[in-house]
C-alpha cells in the first residue's frame, strides 16, 4: 500500500496534542508506571481478603491530595506528606505499602524499592525514630522493580536486580516491565527469580496473572504469620 | 505494494524528529538502542570458523571441532523493523503512558472520597515534581485515539 501523501505530517501534527505536557519525560513515566503497579498490589491486597485497606498520609486519612514519592527517599521523611496504604488482614499484623522508599540489605547498604510493602511495626520504628532508620529488607513483605520502556530493556537491569535480591532477604521481589525483555526473562527464569512482562492496563490476561502473584504474597503472609 | 527503504526511512526520520521535537529524545533512544543490539538468537555455527583461545571452556569446543555449536547471534534489523521498532516505542510512549495515568487516577479517584489531586513529588530538587489532573487526562482521549490510527496506517502500509 502506497503512503498516502499526507501521513507523515498528519502522524507529526497529531503527537503535540495525545501528549500530556508533564508525562513526556522518561522519569515521569516511570514515576507513574510505580503508581500503576502500586495499585495492583492494593487490588490483590483486596481479592486476597484485606479487612482493613486504609489511603492515608503522615497526617492525614484519605489526603484530599495524595501524593507519590518520585525519588528513591527515607521512609520517614517530612519533605512532602506522602501517601502510602494501610493493609490489615484478620489476626495479622497490619501492613503498609509504600512507594520508593530505601530498605537496608544484609550489607547493610540502601537499596530502592520501587513498590514495597512491609510490616507497620517496621514502618512505625523508622518513622518514630530521632535518627534517620530505613526500613530491614527482612520485614519487608513484598518488593517490586518497576521498568517502564518504550524500547527493549538493557540486561544490566537485570544484572541490578540479581544484586538487589543477594543482599535482601524480601519474602518475594518482583521484576515487572511494560514489554517483552527476551534476555532479562531468560536470566532471571534461569536463575528462579520472580517476574512479569507485558504489563500495563489494556492487557488484562498479564494483569490478572500479576495480581494473583501478589495476592499468592499476601496468602504466604498470612500463613506465615 | 509495499514502501521503498527510502520510504520507510523517510518515515523514520520524520517520526524520530516528531518525538524530539516533543521532549520524547528518551523513546527515540531506547529505540535506537534496541535496533542497534540487533535481534538476539541462539544458533549453530562451526566452531572451526571461530578461532579458539585454548580456554578450559573451549575444550569442548576443540573435541568437536568442525562440528556446528551453539552460540548467541545477533541478526540486524531490517528497515522495515527498524521503523516497526520506532513505532511501537511512540505507542508505548503516547498511548501506554495516557492508559497509564488514566488507570492510576481512576484507582484513587475510586479509592479516597474527596480527592481533588494526585501529586508525584520528590524529595529534593533532583527531579521535577508533576500532578495528574482528570480534566487534562480525559481531555486528550481523542488525541491519543488520532494518534494511534494514523500510526496504526502508517503500519500497515509497511
Amino acid at each position: 500500500m502506497p503512503l498516502r501523501p499526507m501521513l507523515l505530517s498528519d502522524i507529526q501534527n497529531a503527537l503535540g496534542p495525545a501528549l500530556i505536557p508533564s508525562l513526556t519525560a522518561s522519569s515521569a513515566a516511570n514515576d507513574l508506571y510505580e503508581a500503576y503497579l502500586f495499585s495492583i498490589m492494593i487490588e490483590a491486597a483486596r481479592t486476597e481478603g484485606a479487612i482493613r485497606v486504609d489511603f492515608r498520609s503522615r497526617t492525614q486519612v484519605n489526603p484530599a491530595v495524595f501524593v507519590f514519592r518520585t525519588s528513591p527517599g527515607y521512609l520517614h521523611s517530612t519533605a512532602q506528606d506522602y501517601g502510602y496504604v494501610e493493609i490489615e488482614f484478620q489476626g495479622k499484623p497490619v501492613l503498609e505499602a509504600h512507594l520508593g522508599v530505601r530498605i537496608a540489605g544484609a550489607s547493610s547498604v540502601l537499596h530502592e524499592c520501587d513498590v514495597c510493602v512491609l510490616l507497620q511495626e517496621e514502618a512505625n520504628v523508622c518513622r518514630n525514630s530521632i535518627t534517620s532508620v530505613a526500613p530491614r529488607s527482612a520485614r519487608v513483605i513484598l518488593s517490586v522493580e518497576a521498568k517502564f520502556y518504550a524500547g527493549d530493556l538493557g540486561l544490566h537491569l537485570g544484572r541490578e536486580f540479581l544484586g538487589f535480591l543477594s543482599d535482601t532477604s524480601i519474602d518475594k521481589s518482583f521484576f515487572v516491565v511494560n514489554r517483552e525483555s527476551d534476555s532479562i526473562e531468560k536470566l532471571l527464569s534461569h536463575k528462579g527469580k520472580l517476574w512479569e512482562h507485558k504489563i500495563s492496563p489494556l492487557n488484562t490476561t498479564d494483569v490478572a496473572r500479576l495480581r494473583n502473584a501478589f495476592q499468592t504474597g499476601f496468602k504466604d503472609f498470612r500463613a506465615k504469620y | 505494494m509495499s514502501l521503498t527503504v527510502a520510504e520507510i526511512e523517510e518515515a523514520y526520520s520524520a517520526l524520530a524528529l516528531a518525538a524530539k521535537v516533543h521532549h520524547l529524545n528518551w523513546v527515540v533512544d531506547q529505540a535506537e538502542s534496541q535496533i542497534a543490539l540487533g535481534r538476539i538468537r541462539t544458533g549453530k555455527v562451526r566452531a572451526k570458523e571461530v578461532p579458539l583461545r585454548g580456554t578450559p571452556e573451549d575444550e569442548s569446543e576443540q573435541m568437536s571441532k568442525g562440528r556446528p555449536v551453539k552460540f548467541t547471534l545477533s541478526d540486524k534489523y531490517s528497515p522495515q523493523e527498524r521503523l516497526e521498532i520506532l513505532i511501537q516505542a511512540l505507542e508505548c510512549a503516547v498511548g501506554g503512558v495516557w492508559q497509564t495515568a488514566f488507570a492510576v487516577s481512576a484507582f484513587l479517584r475510586d479509592n479516597i472520597p474527596n480527592l481533588s489531586g494526585i501529586k508525584f513529588m520528590p524529595e529534593g530538587i533532583s527531579k521535577e515534581p508533576f500532578a495528574l489532573v482528570d480534566r487534562e487526562i480525559h481531555a486528550r482521549k481523542q488525541a491519543v485515539d488520532h494518534f494511534q490510527s494514523v500510526l496504526k496506517e502508517l503500519k500497515e502500509a509497511i
